[in-house]
């Protein structure tokens, strides 16, 4: 094939394009590599911040030291993970793709609700303190569902 | 809102990878977007739109106006 300017433009630019897509997919891979490192930051910390409670929890109620300093101090150790856990989220949420973004904040709002329905219709059972036999039978009823529990 | 992003991709013989990579966004999106489920914000619409060398106005089009 004679070196032409069509020529020499063809192959250029197939090697500038090899090129580009080469970073694209630097690019893209590095964005999804974030992603799911972003998301694995999130559960370690979520799993941190359970452990830390349920082992704060457990120790005051089975006596596992009776220092007032040892409580406070696994309560801020509880605490400072999860002020960890909310900015390992915040920066999770902020690096999302918008699309998943927008069904994750969707999904927040939405549970959010929910909680708070479910905890003030919870705290209301528990001042009114009904006899069980006088419950609502529905399965679907709330009442039923979190009262026995 | 409807858009013209999948002829300008089909014209470039681009997959829908293609353009989610190229747009920094994952391949649902693309597919969401050219589905009309979702529609992109502001910055991404300015992307899509200096990736094609079009107008923003060209790619997507308000369906109140038309």
């Amino acid at each position: 094939m004679p070196l032409t300017f069509r020529s020499l433009f063809v192959r250029y630019t197939f090697f500038f394009t090899n090129l580009i897509d080469l970073e694209v997919i630097m690019e893209a891979a590095n964005w999804e590599t974030r992603n799911v490192r972003n998301s694995i930051r999130v559960v370690c910390w979520c799993l941190a911040w359970m452990v830390t409670m349920v082992l704060v929890n457990k120790a005051e109620l089975y006596g596992w030291h009776s220092s007032t300093t040892v409580s406070v101090a696994g309560i801020a150790v509880n605490a400072l993970i999860g002020g960890g856990l909310i900015v390992v989220f915040i920066r999770f949420l902020r690096e999302l793709d918008e699309l998943h973004r927008k069904i994750q904040m969707d999904t927040l709002a939405l549970v959010l609700r929910l909680v708070l329905v479910g905890g003030v219709n919870y705290s209301r059972l528990e001042t009114a303190k009904p006899p069980r036999s006088r419950l609502p039978t529905s399965p679907w009823s709330n009442c039923t569902l979190i009262w026995p529990v | 809102m409807k858009n013209r992003l999948k002829v300008l991709r089909a014209e470039r013989d681009w997959t829908q990878a293609d353009l989610a990579a190229a747009l920094e966004v994952s391949r649902q999106t693309v597919n969401a977007i050219e589905k009309e489920k979702f529609d992109p914000s502001l910055p991404l619409a300015f992307k899509v739109a200096r990736l094609f060398g079009s107008a923003i106005e060209d790619i997507f089009i308000d369906e109140a106006s038309s």
